[in-house]
């Protein structure tokens, strides 16, 4: 039971297409999705959080960091992914404007068993504050595919506001393949609102640098 | 004038008379003497007057053979060794009216060797008295006590029936663990409310406590009343009767429920429960239990207190128990309010994000929450908390609850401090309770000790807990290096503990008396 639009949704994926032709940037223009709720109290009702893998990756040159142990930090060595390992974690010494200037550095971060375990001494708040608390990943999956599962999850959130904005895909994809990301994520997003559609005030779909069209 | 002359001169002319004492002769034997106002020498004042008149010569005492204790009348039997200083003065305890009587005063005693089978005790007295005006005569004087034997009312309760008595308080409690009963059996301790038990016993969920007298009983439901809230049932049955002269014999029964809250526990109140407290909950913790059961919402943190007759008219149970705690680490804390102070307990209202530690480095899945533990949470701290997430609850409030409102995934209650086997520099007295025979399973013992050791652990973290116990210091206690890693562990200051040099004594009784076997090992004196 879904209340979204489908001609809409697809209507608005061709004008924003049509409008990046017209004016051409000289980088790939992301796809967003935003969101604005209503009849939600952020003082009273529950708070949530949860994350969704789309079937089509979002966002290819996201930046993610391996924080792993011996064994993680030398797959990372050979796929050429960033990665720190425990002692240069200790080094931070839980500063604040070395574990903010991590958090910006990257997307998204990936922790080794052993390693996730010690993140809340070594960094603090730091990396949930900006809500990219590493994913866990095991020595029995593959260190590749778990880069492209990360990569392809989009996480939503609800702080303090009404609003939210995820990456659901990028304008190098073609139009079927955001329209398939859009209609996962809202629908996974209002699965974990407390009075499903009724929460959902509008939904706006945009580019980077192009307008925003409304969808709901 | 010369310097020197005037001295001589004046040393000269004075007379210095030579002293003489005057003597006197006895008036009865016309001895020489010094003069007395008797004008009567010692030997005919002595033969003369006779201080030790009236005097008793013989006594009696009454001892007990079982436990080698002498009767203080009317009822105090006091245990006293062969010629001891205790003993000594029990004797004289015996003989000390006639002595103020006839204004005689004793300057000392000693016993006189009888063996040690023998009925009799001797003492030799050196008494003291004034006759004639003014004249002090000392004069010794013989008493002989007789030994009659009788068993005190201990022993003579011990030989008659060791299951002998007139009350019994039934505590009882239906919950699956005994925390409740730890806690009672210090403030029993402490305010010596078990003294008079003659027997203490370990019941399936609760403990049996038998008196001698029906008033000792009723003082102890009344203390625990005042301690817990209970509900409380009498009942008495006939044991004789004499239909002469209209005695009966009874057994008197009270039988004390406590109710089945404890702090802890979570709650989910009925809608018409929840509409009385004015609007508190669904959700509530119980924080504090003492004759009435204190009630907190942990996202609003409104306290209600529930009196034992209220308690009745919604008679809800707990929907999960502190057994049911789930450990948890805490990723961020945003505080909401101030901290604020609510019956000198102290609450924070914040976010806090949190992650089950058995999920944690196995799944990324993460709770926000709100929780009234925000002046004690810091990141990377664990928390205990209730998992309403994964847990299966068996309460029909709690799923109309579930079904009304969007519950929170996770209740936090307290933070978790490490676990480190380790000495304590303070201990616990306990109660002699006897263990049922049916208790005796396997596992039993093992549960026993555990839940000991998290009421010890709750008691190292809760100050006001302790502070209503008395604690003795550890004398097998040996300070540990001193830990450098963060040891934010509570403990309780050295100066609250209680010097325990007094009750050894008692302990080495306790000793002696098992070693002479004795039947009435278990009782409290």
């Amino acid at each position: 039971m879904s209340k979204l639009q489908s001609e809409s949704v697809k209507d608005a994926i061709s004008q924003i297409v049509g409008d990046a032709k017209e004016k051409n940037r000289k980088f790939t223009e992301t796809v967003e999705l935003q969101i604005g709720l209503k009849n939600y109290d952020p003082q009273k009702d529950k708070r949530f959080s949860g994350s969704v893998k789309l079937p089509h990756i979002p966002r290819p040159k996201m930046k993610v960091c391996m924080l792993g142990d011996a064994q993680h930090v030398e797959e990372a060595e050979k796929m050429g992914l960033d990665y720190m390992d425990v002692e240069a974690l200790k080094k931070m010494n839980k500063n604040k404007k070395l574990v903010k200037r991590l958090a910006k550095k990257y997307h998204a971060f990936l922790a080794s068993e052993a390693i996730i375990k010690q993140i809340p001494r070594l960094l603090g708040p730091g990396l949930n504050k900006a809500g990219k608390f590493p994913t866990l990943v095991t020595h029995q999956e593959s260190l590749e595919s778990k880069v492209n599962e990360t990569k392809a999850t989009v996480k939503f959130q609800l702080k303090k506001v009404l609003c939210m904005g995820v990456a659901v895909g990028n304008l190098a994809m073609e139009e079927k393949q955001i329209q398939q990301n859009i209609q996962m994520s809202v629908n996974f997003l209002v699965s974990l609102l407390k009075k499903n559609w009724q929460n959902v005030r509008c939904l706006y779909v945009k580019s980077t640098m192009g307008k925003p069209y409304r969808v709901f | 004038m010369q310097p020197g002359s005037a001295p001589a001169a004046g040393g000269t002319g004075m007379f210095v008379p030579a002293a003489t004492a005057g003597t006197v002769l006895c008036c009865m034997c016309g001895v020489s003497m010094q003069p007395n106002p008797a004008n009567m020498c010692a030997r005919c004042l002595r033969a003369r007057v006779d201080i030790t008149e009236g005097v008793p010569r013989h006594a009696a005492v009454v001892y007990c053979p079982d436990c080698s204790s002498y009767l203080q009348p009317p009822r105090s039997w006091l245990r006293a060794a062969p010629e001891s200083p205790e003993l000594m003065q029990i004797l004289l305890r015996r003989i000390n009216r006639p002595l103020a009587r006839l204004r005689v005063s004793l300057s000392g005693a000693e016993f006189v060797f009888s063996e040690p089978h023998s009925k009799r005790l001797r003492l030799k007295l050196r008494l003291r008295r004034e006759v004639l005006h003014g004249i002090v005569l000392e004069q010794t004087h013989p008493v002989e006590f007789v030994v009659h034997d009788r068993l005190c009312d201990s022993c003579s309760r011990a030989q008659a029936n060791p299951d002998q008595w007139v009350a019994v308080v039934q505590l009882r409690q239906h919950v699956p663990h005994r925390r409740t009963f730890l806690y009672l059996e210090q403030l029993l301790l402490k305010h010596g409310q078990a003294s008079l038990a003659i027997r203490v016993a370990a019941a399936p969920e609760g403990l049996d406590f038998f008196f001698g007298s029906r008033s000792h009983a009723a003082r102890l439901v009344d203390f625990v009343a005042t301690v817990a809230p209970i509900q409380t049932q009498t009942a008495k049955q006939l044991v004789s009767h004499d239909t002469k002269s209209s005695v009966y014999n009874y057994k008197y029964t009270f039988s004390v429920e406590i109710c089945p809250i404890c702090r802890e526990d979570l709650i989910a109140l009925s809608p018409q429960a929840s509409r009385d407290m004015g609007g508190l909950g669904p959700l509530v913790l119980c924080v504090k239990v003492t004759n009435a059961i204190a009630l907190l919402d942990p996202l609003t943190l409104r306290v209600h207190h529930l009196e034992e007759k209220k308690y009745r008219v919604y008679n809800f149970k707990a929907a999960l128990t502190s057994k049911q705690l789930v450990e948890y680490i805490v990723l961020d804390i945003e505080p909401e309010s101030p901290e604020i102070c609510i019956d000198g307990s102290r609450y924070q209202l914040a976010y806090a994000q949190v992650a089950r530690m058995s999920d944690f480095g196995k799944n990324d899945a993460i709770f926000t929450v709100r929780t009234h533990l925000g002046h004690l949470l810091n990141p990377g701290d664990h928390a205990l908390g209730y998992d309403l997430y994964g847990a299966n609850l068996n309460d029909d409030d709690m799923d109309m609850a579930m079904t009304r409102y969007s519950l929170p995934e996770v209740v936090l209650v307290k933070k978790s401090y490490e676990k480190r086997p380790r000495t304590r520099r303070w201990k616990l007295k306990r109660l002699p309770v006897e263990e049922d025979a049916a208790n005796k399973a396997k596992g039993e013992e093992e549960k026993r000790l555990d839940e000991y050791e998290a009421f010890l652990r709750d008691l190292e973290v809760d100050s006001g807990m302790w502070s209503k116990m008395n604690l003795y210091k550890n004398e097998d206690y040996r300070s540990e290096m001193a830990s450098t890693v963060g040891d934010d562990i509570p403990t309780v200051p050295i100066e609250e503990l209680i010097e325990d040099l007094t009750l050894g004594d008692d302990e080495e009784d306790e000793g002696k008396e098992t070693v002479e076997g004795n039947t009435h090992t278990g009782m409290v004196e």
